[in-house]
């Protein structure tokens, strides 16, 4: 049973962690939450599940969500936030909000909202280590993220690219001044946090199914998350995404499970009030 | 001389408007259309209460949809285990909604900004995951179903019964334009001054010797228990309440009706209401296309319409008064840049 | 303050006009339906989900309605008169329900109501059509229809108290299953089902062991299945839709609980089951009042049709058939008249898909159930209904 939870919480942990990374990309650079997210997680998994229906290879299937994923939160971008860069905060979140409406009964016109299995060709099998059966699936499901997580640190810090990002989310004007792009900055910023967001809807998509409003719950654990790590902290953030499932899995396993994500948003609420900079910490936007 | 006599009449008029607008029942005779009014008064009176906090104090809450479901479960609550009536109910919704507003303002709005959203937004959901998981007391995803509606009064040899839809309508009706008067005897009071003062500029407000903190709690509570009220309204008006009905999305639907209506503007709460109830009913038959619509909708209006349908009047009218008079009630916007940080 | 005083003038203006505007629009539809109601067409609601995780069940139903409606409009329709659907979505709950029932029943004059296939919704709902003496003809297994004294209130499908005690029975003489721990919905139909499902273990000395539940469109299982995991039962009782009986056993097979899981009822009882359980949900036991490969005219007549109109020949689509054929008979009888519409129905005796359709006087029938299992992605019968 104790094992069991764990295994069930490091999954799901790494589920959290790949999507707080994209709402602390964002945040980074816009100071924004973008409550869209959940949206990328969903279109990304129903992309890879409209590939597989066209037969195409699984792992081009799945490659395909996470590209389409990542143009959805390069589009959202283009086409709403960047003419939004003098409005309020508020106005951005309720614009976040908005588009989260449009996508999510997008797909339900396009797909239905009846909830579809993707393809995973290990979710059938069980590796057994010591009368323990553990699913392959959540295996990849580990592997990946950690992959995930190596890639996205090399890239924050060997590459240019990553180091503009890194710059842009201390002083994006003055990041500007120097001559690099901020716009071209905070596009890449939206895809890679998008392309993240989207890989985790797939992973999730052949274990709890695919299905328009998929993304509520998972962009709201994530945020958490987020917040957990510290807003804009990104390896907190993935330390703090494994944490929140861990301890999610427990409370559901031992306390009740109809309160499952209640235990998220007592954390959320306990971090906000007792330490707003997150466990990890990282500055946060001071008051002018 | 002139300008006193169309004062007078148009004090008339609206005096007219309002006693009409009490007998439209005898000149809609489809319940259903009767209906429709009905949530529009409940959700104007919704409108108006975030309104308070949001518009008038500049704090954003996404957690009212939750404060609407507990004034609506504590009415069918006592309605359904102790058979207390709505006009018990009702002032018990109103104060214990307002309790517990008051408590979730005193811990929550030392947060500023997206903060005090973030935790409105863990709040509401807590009281969301209470209403589907305590089963025992909230019938859990069942609801609660077979809340009485409010029993007959009797003045005089009128009587006056609440079964039908048509009948319920002045009631409710009546609690809007309380609404109405409330929020007006409010933000013309100094706490109101105080209020719109915070929402301009929190710092100033505060070295004017304004009591930031405590001026947001009480218009926080004030604003929870407007819809408490609405929400007990609801439970004896639809007779059954169910957990999905006060999600986060409900929260984000009053905001909407808020923002699109117009910040800070009674009559852009009651165009909010109305616009949004209208068309989520007219476009019933196509569900999903009504949701596409309403989100396309918000992100638009935002967008380009930030001070929703109240701001774009008020700017029709300057320019038709070619800037004559500069109209006090503008307010200056406050400006988020988001390259500074 | 002038201004103010205008502002609140156009409040009221803009309030008038609104009223007045979905005054007008909806007299426009309202006009518009009772000239077509009192010239050829009559009116029928189905409540029904069709958005959301229980979509497929309201578009099997909408499906099974219009195949039926389409039969009877091109032999000529009712005493002349065709049959129109009226679709309602009631999201599968409660609140979503009496609007759309309401509407149906105020806006579009609907003379009698099919569905709703959620018990919950159905429960709230018939509050609404009961006043309005609309008739009513749900297919929710749980409310316990005597209670609602509701006399226009009818269940095309079998009770709880029917089903049940068949299955149990089963499990307990056939598969010798002694611990049981249970899994169910948490609304009126899971726990109506748990009960009966409990009532019942005296007589065949099996024992529930435990008892979790879920709620409606949960997803996450995880922490119910290892609980029972622990327990060691012989078999694990799940009451739920097809959604939630697949993901739960998919995960139960994750978790390496490998044992026998049933169902008492026919809920999930839909193709959807096998294409989201796929190998897990394999050897699964249920009891059905239906079975889709049955060698009756009636069955070989609706396959026909279904096909005719390229429609998928599921459990519910021949249920939802049967209930409109029934609402139809009822309709042509009563002449509209809302009590000999009532007490036309209450007296029906024709025979169906689903065998002969008659109802008792609470408005039950009182069919017997078949077993049925999941063998090689079908569905079997394993034991005929007696």
């Amino acid at each position: 049973m104790f094992v069991d939870q764990l295994i069930n919480g490091i999954v799901l942990g790494s589920i959290y962690a790949l999507m707080a990374i994209g709402y602390t990309m964002v945040w980074n650079v816009l100071r924004f939450i973008n409550f869209a997210h959940g949206e990328v997680y969903m279109g990304g998994a129903f992309v890879s599940l409209y590939l597989l229906l066209l037969d195409t290879p699984i792992w081009l299937a799945y490659l395909g969500g996470v590209c389409a994923g990542a143009f959805l939160g390069y589009l959202m971008e283009k086409v709403v936030y960047m003419r939004m860069r003098k409005a309020p905060k508020l106005n951005l979140l309720i614009a976040a909000i908005g588009i989260s409406i449009v996508l999510q009964n997008v797909a339900q016109y396009i797909w239905g909202a009846t909830p579809e299995r993707l393809n995973s060709p290990f979710l059938s099998k069980n590796f057994t280590i010591a009368d323990m059966e553990i699913n392959q699936h959540y295996v990849f499901i580990i592997i990946l993220t950690i992959l995930v997580m190596i890639v996205l640190e090399l890239f924050m810090n060997r590459t240019l690219m990553g180091k503009a990002v890194q710059a842009a989310s201390q002083d994006i004007n003055a990041t500007q001044l120097m001559g690099i792009n901020a716009n071209k900055i905070i596009s890449i910023t939206f895809a890679i946090g998008s392309a993240v967001g989207a890989l985790a809807g797939i992973l999730v998509g052949p274990v709890f199914l695919v299905y328009p409003t998929m993304g509520v719950f998972a962009g709201l654990k994530g945020f958490t998350a987020s917040v957990m790590g510290g807003m804009g902290n990104i390896p907190g953030a993935m330390i703090a995404g494994l944490l929140l499932g861990i301890i999610e899995s427990f409370a559901a396993g031992f306390i009740s499970s109809g309160y499952r994500d209640a235990v998220a948003m007592v954390i959320l609420l306990f971090i906000l009030l007792v330490r707003p900079q997150g466990i990890f910490g990282k500055i946060i936007q001071q008051k002018v | 001389m002139i300008q006193t006599n169309k004062t007078v009449y148009r004090k008339f008029l609206l005096i007219l408007g309002v006693i009409a607008l009490f007998f439209l029942p005898l000149a809609v005779t489809n319940p259903y259309v009767m209906y429709v009014i009905n949530l529009i008064l409940i959700y104007t009176l919704l409108a108006l209460g975030l309104d308070l906090i949001v518009g008038y104090t500049g704090q954003v809450s996404v957690g009212h949809g939750a404060f609407f479901g507990i004034g609506a479960y504590v009415a069918a609550i006592l309605s359904k285990n102790l058979g207390f009536s709505f006009w018990v109910n009702l002032p018990l919704s109103i104060i214990l909604t307002a309790l517990i507003g008051f408590i979730i303002g005193f811990i929550g709005l030392k947060l500023i900004e997206e903060y005090l959203v973030m935790a409105t937004l863990a709040f509401g959901t807590i009281i969301w995951l209470v209403f589907l998981n305590w089963t025992d007391l909230t019938g859990g995803p069942m609801g609660i179903a077979g809340i009485t509606p409010p029993p007959p009064i009797k003045i005089g040899t009128f009587e006056f019964v609440f079964f039908q839809y048509q009948d319920y309508y002045p009631l409710l009706l009546l609690f809007v334009f309380l609404g109405i008067l409330v929020t007006r005897l409010i933000i013309r009071s100094g706490f109101g001054r105080a209020c719109t003062a915070i929402r301009d500029d929190e710092l100033a407000a505060q070295s004017m010797g304004i009591p930031v903190f405590k001026t947001k709690v009480i218009m926080f509570t004030i604003s929870a228990a407007f819809c408490g009220a609405a929400g007990a309204l609801y439970a004896h008006f639809l007779r059954v309440v169910s957990p999905e009905t006060f999600t986060f999305s409900m929260s984000v639907t009053i905001l909407t009706m808020v923002m699109i209506g117009g910040q800070g503007s009674i009559a852009g709460a009651v165009i909010g209401a109305s616009i949004l109830t209208v068309s989520s009913e007219a476009l019933r038959e196509t569900p999903e296309l009504r949701m596409i619509i309403y989100g396309f909708l918000i992100v638009v209006m935002i967008m380009f319409f930030p001070k929703g349908i109240m701001g774009l009047f008020q700017l029709v009218k300057r320019r038709l008064q070619k800037r004559t008079i500069q109209t006090p009630e503008t307010t200056p916007e406050k400006e988020g840049l988001s390259y500074e940080h | 303050m002038h201004s103010k005083k205008l502002v609140v003038k156009k409040m009221v203006m803009f309030l008038v006009l609104a009223f007045l505007l979905v005054g007008c629009s909806a007299k426009n539809s309202s006009t518009g339906s009772s000239n077509s109601a009192s010239g050829d067409t009559l009116r029928v609601g189905l409540q029904a989900p069709m958005t959301g995780d229980n979509a497929q069940y309201g578009q099997d139903m909408k499906n099974g309605v219009e195949l039926a409606f389409k039969k009877i409009n091109s032999e000529g329709g009712i005493n002349g008169k065709k049959l129109e659907l009226i679709v309602g979505d009631d999201k599968a709950t409660p609140s979503e329900a009496v609007a759309v029932v309401n509407k149906m029943i105020n806006n579009d004059r609907v003379k009698a109501i099919i569905g709703g296939y959620n018990s919950s919704p159905t429960l709230a709902s018939q509050e609404v059509s009961g006043p309005a003496k609309v008739l009513h003809l749900n297919m929710g297994a749980s409310p316990d229809l005597s209670k609602t004294k509701n006399p226009y209130l009818f269940r095309v499908i079998l009770t709880g108290s029917v089903y049940v005690p068949a299955v149990m029975n089963y499990m307990a003489k056939e598969k010798n299953v002694k611990k049981i721990a249970a899994i169910f919905e948490n609304t009126d139909y899971g726990i109506t089902m748990y009960d009966a499902a409990k009532q019942s273990t005296k007589d065949l000395g099996v024992d529930f062991i435990t008892a979790e539940k879920y709620n409606p469109g949960d997803k996450n299982f995880s922490a119910q299945l290892s609980k029972i995991k622990t327990l060691k039962p012989d078999a694990v009782m799940v009451v739920g839709l097809y959604n939630e009986v697949a993901l739960i056993e998919q995960q139960a097979k994750q978790a390496g609980l490998n044992v026998q899981f049933f169902s008492p009822d026919d809920s999930m009882y839909s193709e959807q089951l096998i294409k989201l359980g796929g190998d897990a949900v394999e050897n699964h036991i249920f009891a059905s009042m239906i079975d889709l490969n049955a060698n009756t005219p009636q069955m070989k007549e609706f396959k026909a049709l279904a096909e005719k109109n390229n429609v998928p020949a599921q459990a519910n689509t021949a249920i939802a058939f049967d209930a409109a054929m029934a609402i139809a008979k009822a309709l042509e009888k009563g002449g509209g008249n809302a009590d000999k519409d009532r007490d036309a129905l209450a007296n029906i005796d024709i025979s169906g898909i689903t065998g002969p359709i008659k109802f008792d006087k609470n408005g039950d029938r009182s069919n017997t159930p078949m077993i049925m299992q999941v063998q090689n992605g079908t569905f079997k019968v394993i034991k005929d209904s007696e």
